[in-house]
């Protein structure tokens, strides 16, 4: 048994080995929840995670390397290293380094550039083949996902089954990404609990190719004995709890949760319930957006060819704007017209890959186009999303919707700051600049600061 | 600030304009920093004659390039006869 296995024997936690083979050819067809109005939400939760996901990502299309040391550069400083294998590990080189000192401790290392929008399609098809399995799926950074199983054990059966076919999904992702790398694929590992807390530290406690299941009657005992290692929190208040001798949940939890939030603000408030165990935190899954609809009236009907290319780009590029796309990606696309005399006409693309680039989209469709095109002059023109294939936040920092992710993400941090410090200080003391008459010939009367409140 | 009042940005600030033969700005001081640049270059030159039904406000605008490539829009109050800059 591991060293992992051993700090955790006095919980008893179940393992369950994965071969990471798919058993039987059957293949489920991919259910799309259309949740109108309805929560996703599940309390039981699966994690999967994928540690170095991109790395495998790239080593799985170059698997010749997969024995060697090799490291990914970071996307936002090329001359940094962001994720390192273990056998450079091994030789000393750590994530953060420069080239010179990475090449300096490992001169044999290869180093890649990231391709981000690959590992972006890689994850989106993953969380693509976990929906097969559940309609809650939460996509939680890159390599790491929550399957919420509420419910399954009458589809699927016990956790132990549950598991095996999440491992199944799994395994049909990884035979479509069409190479078989037996020391790549096999590295994810799978945690069962209640809340994604415990699912979380179930996996990360998981030897590679297996589950750790924790139940309910084990969970308190499971997680008073983990180090609070385990807390996804920066450096400094990792450092700030050890220096304060908390050094596991136990000691977290034993503490009155007022002194912890007098040391850590609100997100000591949430350490402590998740160490009390006070608070399950559920998979929320995401609902599928309605299908997003755009159409352009033309003021004289259109026979010509590029200029239907040219209506068909911009209303692409409409429809990606729209709010409901944020954090999805584009599967099935459909165009469809009226013509004179009240004649239609449609043609549709599903992409074999998930995206929110504009080119991939209309690529597709202008194959249908010029295989199928009009008989008639177009009065109106209509493009349509009609399937979606979730993101991740991490992942669309750099993916090709990265500028309304990036925006997601920052009001997020903005937000969580403000209510931090409004805490502590009772007023945030951030203000926001508001148009009040943008076209004023005054210029003093264009903009104006007011406070601000997420 | 008071909570949720609005604070006006770029508003007008007080200036002394050295005019030149043609009437244009030549040099500027910054009633606040005393700071005196040249102009270099004068962009546009516009007159805004607006809200005589209350408070009415007469201005002759000119936009200019200091020295060292700022860009700024000076006027002159018509009505007391004091130069502002304001920000472009």
């Amino acid at each position: 048994m591991s060293k992992a296995a051993g700090r955790s024997r006095q919980v008893s936690e179940r393992r369950v080995h994965f071969s990471g083979s798919r058993t039987g050819k059957e293949k489920r067809e991919a259910y799309t929840p259309r949740g109108v109005g309805t929560v996703l939400s599940s309390e039981l939760a699966v994690c999967i995670w994928y540690p170095l996901f991109a790395l495998r990502c790239e080593l799985l299309r170059r698997p010749e390397f997969a024995a060697r040391p090799t490291a990914l550069l970071a996307t936002e400083d090329v001359r940094r290293l962001w994720q390192i294998a273990p056998s450079a590990r091994r030789e000393g080189v750590k994530p953060g380094m420069t080239v010179g000192q990475a090449v300096g401790l490992c001169p044999s290392i290869s180093l890649w550039e990231p391709d981000p929008v690959y590992y972006d399609e890689q994850f989106s098809n993953l969380l693509l083949a976990l929906g097969n399995v559940s309609p809650v799926i939460e996509p939680a950074e890159l390599g790491r996902a929550y399957v919420g199983v509420d419910g399954l054990e009458k589809l699927y059966g016990s956790p132990e089954k549950q598991v095996e076919t999440i491992t199944q999904a799994v395994a049909v992702w990884q035979e479509g990404l069409g190479i078989y790398c037996p020391t790549v694929l096999p590295s994810y590992r799978l945690g069962w609990g209640r809340g994604k807390f415990t699912a979380w530290v179930a996996a990360t406690r998981a030897k590679p190719g297996e589950a750790v299941i924790i139940s309910d009657e084990e969970r308190a005992d499971f997680t008073a004995s983990q180090p609070v290692g385990v807390l996804r929190v920066d450096q400094v208040t990792h450092r700030r709890l050890w220096q304060l001798g908390i050094k596991t949940l136990s000691d977290l939890a034993q503490l009155p949760e007022i002194a912890i939030v007098s040391q850590f603000g609100r997100m000591g408030r949430q350490l402590w319930s998740l160490a009390t165990g006070r608070v399950v935190d559920p998979v929320a899954g995401r609902e599928t957006p309605e299908p997003i609809v755009v159409e352009i009236d033309f003021p004289n009907p259109v026979v010509d060819r590029t200029m239907l290319v040219h209506a068909l780009d911009r209303l692409i590029e409409r429809a990606l704007h729209h709010p409901q796309r944020t954090g999805w990606r584009i599967l099935e696309v459909q165009a469809r017209a009226r013509q004179e005399n009240c004649a239609s006409w449609m043609i549709g693309a599903t992409l074999k890959d998930p995206s929110a680039n504009r080119d991939h989209i209309s690529a597709p469709l202008k194959v249908r186009l010029e295989q199928t095109p009009p008989t008639r002059a177009i009065e109106t023109l209509t493009v349509e999303f009609t399937q979606f294939a979730r993101g991740t936040d991490e992942l669309q920092l750099f993916a090709r919707d990265a500028t309304s992710s990036a925006r997601a993400g920052r009001q997020r941090a903005l937000r969580t700051a403000v209510r931090e410090i409004r805490t502590r200080y009772r007023y945030s003391g951030l203000y926001q600049v508001v148009e009040v008459q943008p076209r004023s010939r005054l210029l003093e009367r264009r903009y104006a600061l007011i406070n601000y409140d997420p | 600030m008071t909570p949720d009042k609005l604070q006006p940005l770029n508003l007008p600030q007080p200036v002394e304009v050295e005019l030149g033969g043609e009437g244009l700005p030549q040099t500027v001081r910054n009633c606040v920093t005393a700071e005196k640049t040249a102009v270099e270059a004068v962009i546009e030159v516009w007159r805004i004659d607006d809200e005589w039904w209350r408070q009415p406000i007469s201005r002759h605008y000119v936009e200019v390039v200091l020295q060292g490539g700022r860009h700024l829009v000076l006027y002159k109050d018509l009505i007391t006869g004091d130069w502002f800059m304001q920000k472009v």
